[in-house]
Parts: C-alpha cells; structure tokens; sequence
C-alpha cells in the first residue's frame, strides 16, 4: 500500500528516534552517522519496502558551506517513493556508503566521488569513474577552476 | 563478484598465476560506442571483468549550470542519441514540473506519438546490431529500411534524422506538416507484418538460441538490487514501466501492455523488446486518433525562472529504461544543479556479475542484450 511522505517519515522515524523533517514533502535531512541504518530500515522494514536506489547524486552548496548528497530511493512493490539528503561539509566530505544496502550504489558513488570529492567510507572500490585517473579538481564544485586552457582554434586565415 | 581490491587493478601488479588479462574496447565493435572492459581470464573462461568508463564524458550537468533551462534541450538530444525523442521529453516534463507548466492535450499527443515511434526506431537498432554481435549480418539491413521510414517522418515534422530537439518546454516545436497522420498510419501498417518476420528471421533461428538462452540471467531481486530498468528489468519478470506506474504526458489515457520474460536471459530480453514493440505501435495507432486540435504549445514567460530552491526528481521511461532529471533551482534562469540518471549507466552495472565463468563470445551476447548507449552513459 503506498503511504504519502509524513506517513514514510513516521515509520522510518520509529527506526531513528529523533528524525524529524519540517518539510516532509522535501528530502528528508538524515545524520551521516545514522545513513546506513536509515537505509537498512527503509529497505527491509515492509511498510516501506524501498528496494531500489532510482538515484544517487549530489548538490553543491557553497554559501551553506556544505555539499548534500541526494538518494532517491522508491520501491516497487507500493508504489511509492520518498528523497533523503545527508550534508557534509565542503572540503572535508565524508558519508557513509550504502554500497551495501544498496548495490546500485556503487557507480552513483564513485561518480559523486569522482565529480565532487565526497569520499564513501565503506565503498569497496572508490576510484574514478567518468574523468580520467589523473584529473586535477572536481568539476562540479561552484569553485571548480579549469586547470588547463582550451586549446586554441586555430582560423583559416591564421593556417 | 569481486575478490581482488581495488589496488590490484592496475596492470603493474600483473594478472595471478595462470591467468592473464584481455583488453576489450573501447574501440572494439560488440561495446557499442567506447566502453572498455577489462577481463581476467583463466584460459578461455572469466574470471572478472573490469568496466571502464568515461571516454565520452563531456561533463553535461556542468553545461547545464551554465545555460537557460531551454538551452539544454539540444544536449538531451546527445544522451541517448538513438532515442533523442524520449530524452527530449523526460527533460521537458522536468522543466514544466519545476515551473508548474501545463502542456496543451494536442502536444501531449504529439509527444507520445515522437516518444513512441522513437522507441521503435531505438529497438530496431538494437535488433539489428545484436544479431551483428551474433554473428547474423542480415537483421542489420532489414532493421535500418524500417528505421528509415521513422527517421523520415521525424525529418519531415523537425527537419533533423538524428537529434530532433523537437520539444519545447511547455509542448513541440512545430505541428505537423499536411499529409503526416496519413503517412504515419501508412508507416504503422507496414510495420506491423514486419515484426513477425524478425521473428522467423532472427528470434526462432537456431544458432541465435543457443548463443542467447540462458546467457546472462539476472533474477529479480538481483535486477532491482542493481538498479537495473527497462527491457531488461522486465525480462526478469518484474512488471515495472514507468508509462504505467508513473505516468506522465497522456500514457494514462492509452491503453497498452506491459510485456515480461520469466529467466531474464539475453533471449527473454530480445522477445520483451520484440513485445514492446508491438505495443509501442498500438500506442501510436490509439494517440493518432485521439489526436486533438488546438495549440501545440503553452504560453511559456521568455525567461523561465523557476521558484528558489525548488527541485524535482521526474523519471520517464526511455526505451532503456529510467530516464531520471534531477533539477535544483536557486531561483535565477539557470539551474543550480542538473542531473542525468541514464539508464544505460545503472543498466551496465549487471554486465560484470552476469559473465564470471562464461566465454568472451558469451560476453559480447550479454553487453549487447543490455542495448547500452555510450552517450548516456558517460554524459
């Protein structure tokens, strides 16, 4: 049966006293420390039932000073779906993976890691996945600088 | 599925006694694009495969950042640029939900109707190059004298055979030129009787049976686990479509089934997307006429400035699966974050633990049923 999003909060609540939301219609802000426990109770309690990770990502917020991981999760057999977001301090980002919980996670990971610098504690193979081994930065920061020029285009009048 | 940590992957540290590494792709033929996979192999069987990625990343979602919210329609197109229709509409149906736009019911036809026929067009690319990966070189040329009469069509409503960029926010870009509906319909019963012959030509032959059953079986929980959708989620078993479960656009308007495989091998994928293309036809026949009169697109403000802080997560079914558009809003023209879940990046996820034990030859069986698209993938 699918529940709506302050009915979702409840029972995920009575997992982890003391979650509260404002907004129970916005991402859900869950405690770093208490993602995989937040996770293993969405998955496996069955009201909830949220067996697929639909998508995982990131959101830079330089003014906040912190970088929001965004996990958009839903499930199959009600119907239903519901976002968390769990934020970390820009420079020294650091989140539990939910690799485990999870196995979708795995590639969604290692591209936040690779476009944002968050490192997943737990994940089995943290590397690069879309920019090269040797890339310099992570390009989807607000403060992400090129490091190197764009080649010039040479006109037909210069060749 | 993986024994050996991360560290070892480098080829420094050198394969294991009696065993050796192969390097496929990303210039190779059955990877479909740039996909490189790296295998270790005990003789002829794998041991792993090591995916590589990213040869085509041009960074999308930081484009994103930088331009309109209707600017980026063009770039949706060089995602999944086999199905550009579909990667149109789930970006636009985005956008209007973050607006809280309503499109006009005569665009929203013409939506399903593009979305549809490019799904059909998109499966019968896979079609013909899976039996090219097979070693079956005819399928390949039937396939592409019927993509042609889609492509067609497209040309003659946007003017382009690839990337169409025919949606607007807020509906289509231009309606539809005299005579269409009457070469559409025309279209449609052509390909009708065409479906049963790829059966015979490639579906019931037998070498492709056993090439493909029993290849590359995934079980339901493992597909959901893995984030794996479309085509080959539902050859699992598992009755999961977004035109069906989410609706959007005029799918809950449209009667069509929703076609599932029982092993989730290579072969279930090939008759579920055989199926589906048949109901992608009943679709467009149904929206050809209920087609409506009336405008093609909503009165749209010049400058699109969605509310501060406003997001929204929209996922369509594209023909491979969930197309997923995260946007994040701060409230000026551009979006503050853009974010593509393809799902040819999740779907790929089950390539490497479907293919320990099996034959290099079985390999490209199984990359080829999953019908990636390099384009999305690496965005």
């Amino acid at each position: 049966m699918p529940l709506d999003a302050p009915a979702m909060l409840a029972v995920l609540a009575g997992h982890l006293p003391g979650l509260t939301a404002e907004d129970p219609a916005k991402p859900w802000v869950i405690p770093a420390g208490q993602i995989t426990a937040a996770a293993l109770a969405l998955r496996d309690d069955p009201r909830l039932a949220m067996t697929s990770l639909m998508n995982l990502t990131a959101v830079d917020r330089p003014d906040a000073g912190h970088i929001e991981v965004v996990y958009h999760i839903g499930s199959m057999a009600h119907h239903h779906r519901a976002a968390l977001r769990v934020l970390t301090p820009r420079g020294q980002a650091r989140v539990p993976s939910v690799t485990a919980v999870w196995p979708a996670a795995d590639w969604f990971e290692r591209e936040v890691f690779d476009l944002f610098g968050v490192v997943f504690e737990g994940h089995p193979d943290l590397r690069r996945i879309l920019c090269p081994a040797d890339w310099e930065g992570h390009p989807l920061l607000k403060d992400y600088v090129k490091t190197k020029p764009d080649v010039p285009i040479k006109k037909v009048a210069d060749a | 599925m993986r024994d050996a940590p991360a560290a070892t992957l480098d080829l420094e540290a050198g394969p294991r006694e009696g065993e050796f590494y192969v390097n496929m792709g990303p210039q190779h033929p059955s990877t479909h694009g740039v996909l490189r996979l790296m295998l270790r192999m005990d003789g002829e069987v794998i041991r792993e495969v090591i995916p590589h990625i990213g040869y085509l990343h041009r960074n999308h979602e930081k484009i994103a950042e930088s331009r309109p919210y209707p600017q980026y329609i063009m770039f949706s197109d060089r995602l999944d640029y086999l199905a550009s229709m579909n990667m149109n509409l789930g970006y636009c149906v985005a956008v209007e939900r973050l607006c809280g736009i309503e499109v006009p019911e005569r665009a929203d036809f013409l939506r399903v109707i593009m979305a549809e026929f490019n799904r059909f067009a998109s499966h019968l690319v896979w079609f013909g190059t899976y039996g090219l990966d097979i070693g079956a070189w005819t399928p390949m040329l039937f396939a592409f004298r019927e993509r042609e009469r889609i492509v067609d069509l497209f040309e003659a409503v946007c003017g382009a055979r690839l990337t169409y960029s025919y949606m607007r926010i807020g509906g289509v870009a231009e309606d539809l030129p005299s005579g269409w509906i009457a070469k559409a319909r025309e279209t449609v019963a052509y390909l009708w009787p065409k479906l049963d012959e790829y059966d015979a030509l490639l579906g019931h032959n037998v070498i492709f049976e056993k090439r493909t059953q029993g290849i590359g079986g995934l079980s339901p929980d493992q597909a959901i686990a893995l984030g794996v959708t479309g085509p080959v989620l539902r050859s699992t078993g598992v009755r999961w479509d977004l035109r069906r479960d989410e609706p959007y656009s005029v799918y809950h308007r449209l009667d069509f089934e929703i076609p599932v495989g029982t092993t989730g091998d290579c072969h279930d994928r090939y008759l579920v997307r055989l199926a589906e293309m048949r109901q992608s036809l009943r679709i467009i026949e149904q929206a050809l006429d209920m087609l409506p009169e009336g405008p093609i697109v909503a009165k749209v403000p010049k400058v699109l400035k969605p509310p501060k802080d406003a997001e929204v997560y929209v996922r369509t079914e594209s023909p491979r699966g969930e197309y997923g558009v995260y946007l994040v809003s701060d409230g000026s023209a551009n979006p503050h974050r853009l974010k593509i879940r393809a799902p040819s990046f999740s779907n790929l996820l089950c390539v490497a633990p479907t293919s320990i034990g099996l034959k290099i030859a079985d390999l490209v069986a199984i990359v080829g049923s999953v019908d990636i698209v390099m384009g999305e993938v690496d965005r």
